[in-house]
């Protein structure tokens, strides 16, 4: 279905169900996007899927739903495409790039933020599986998941003792809660937080293998950072083309703003086309996300009129802290420009 | 030889002072997290094993000599 085709639809879809813009995202086939065509995907490579998410952008949807389905796409659909079983890919990966199950993915914690070394959640070893308790929050489709991606301590050391679960959510033990966070910017993307309590899971719910989870969660931010503020940049795009006219110091201003969102946009498809996997890479989606929160705090300061409501610029300020605050960002590029002490990473 | 082959790895991925085989690795703070997930990738891929979960214990990574005789514990498929 052409892009096109889902814009005329949208007046129907939106009539029928409760998360109208993720179904629209869904029946433009955002979530196939990337996914092999085994799984009902359509295979693409990152430098085309750039292509397909700035058209997104397009369609005139909140902004917000496009953390709710990156966080779907790229933190629990990818990782599973990527380090799941054979039986995890055939029994999920359809259901998922359908959008008709929603994923979830859980990694911050009360007191650790998206520190992962402080991370407390455990998974204990017992016979056929694991015991989980603990608590994670500001988890993006936490109130509707299907499917909790969930990355729990199983061991001391803080990048080898961690491991990534699937657990579905009619699993006795896990709750999830009403939304916790109803924040500007952030209107049709529901946040909670989900909680293990003697939550007890098969061994087949580890996802790749027992200590991999740092590997799945860093590979999943890797893509979900490069990726997330794309659509937005469409959606910046396409306003700043719509604008009327304007002379003098506007002119200037929105020039800028066009100027940086291009930038900005050149930089997540160059970033796309030369992906790979691994640490030698990881810091390029800190500059694609950077660059975009950046550009889009820009472009909503030009586009905004002062007669409509400011989505636009309240979405750019919570695109500066979701998918890793724009201090983690800077964290990541201090990394790999050697400006941290060996002794104190 | 493995050591060898292993310090000219993470001299790529830590750039600075030579490191041999000797040198500490997580208690000197030469790998961080996600150092460490690379150099797990890079022994899997190189060597062509699956690490198990008892090898991923900090000790089995202080030192290149450690990592290079966990390697070796491993059936290492001949090229």
């Amino acid at each position: 279905m052409t892009i096109e085709a889902v814009a005329d639809l949208l007046p129907q879809l939106a009539q029928r169900h409760t998360r109208p813009d993720w179904d629209r995202l869904a029946m433009a086939d955002m979530f196939r996007l990337p996914l092999a065509p085994r799984y009902g995907g359509l295979g693409l490579a990152p430098g085309i899927v750039v292509e397909h998410l700035l058209q997104l952008g397009r369609l005139g949807l909140d902004p917000s739903v496009f953390l709710a389905a990156s966080a779907h796409l790229w933190a629990v659909q990818y990782p599973i495409e990527h380090f799941g079983s054979e039986m995890q890919r055939s029994s999920l990966l359809p259901a998922l790039a359908s959008g008709a199950l929603v994923g979830a993915h859980a990694v911050t914690e009360p007191d650790a933020g998206s520190d992962v070394s402080g991370m407390r959640t455990s998974a204990r070893p017992v016979a056929n599986g694991y015991v989980i308790n603990g608590r994670k929050t500001f988890v993006t489709n936490g109130p509707d998941a299907d499917l909790v991606l969930l990355i729990a301590r199983t061991g001391p050391n803080a990048a080898l003792g961690l491991t990534a679960f699937l657990v579905d959510r009619a699993t006795p033990g896990l709750e999830l809660t009403k939304p916790t966070l109803v924040a500007g910017g952030l209107s049709v993307a529901p946040i909670g937080d989900v909680v293990f309590d003697d939550c007890h899971v098969g061994s087949d719910a580890v996802l790749g293998r027992p200590g991999q989870g740092l590997r799945i969660f860093l590979a999943a931010m890797q893509v979900e950072r490069l990726f997330i503020l794309v659509p937005a940049l469409g959606a910046a795009l396409a306003r700043l083309e719509a604008g009327a006219s304007t002379a003098g110091t506007a002119r200037n201003g929105k020039t800028e703003a066009l100027t940086d969102v291009l930038v900005a946009t050149l930089t997540a498809r160059r970033a796309a086309a030369e992906f790979t996997f691994g640490t030698s890479s990881y810091w390029r989606s800190s500059v694609v996300k950077l660059s975009a929160s950046r550009a889009l705090s820009v472009a909503a300061r030009h586009t905004t009129g002062l007669d409509e409501p400011p989505d636009a610029l309240m979405h750019a300020q919570a695109a500066a802290i979701y998918s890793g605050t724009t201090n983690v960002h800077r964290d990541v590029l201090a990394r790999q420009l050697g400006l941290v002490d060996r002794g104190h990473r | 030889m493995i050591e060898q082959a292993l310090c000219r790895f993470l001299e790529g991925l830590v750039p600075g002072d030579p490191i041999d085989e000797h040198s500490s690795l997580i208690d000197g703070g030469l790998l961080d997290s996600v150092a460490l997930v690379e150099l797990v990738d890079h022994i899997e891929i190189t060597y062509s094993i699956a690490l198990e979960n008892s090898d991923l214990d900090a000790d089995n990574f202080e030192s290149v000599q450690r990592i290079a005789s966990m390697i070796r514990r491993h059936d290492i498929p001949t090229p």
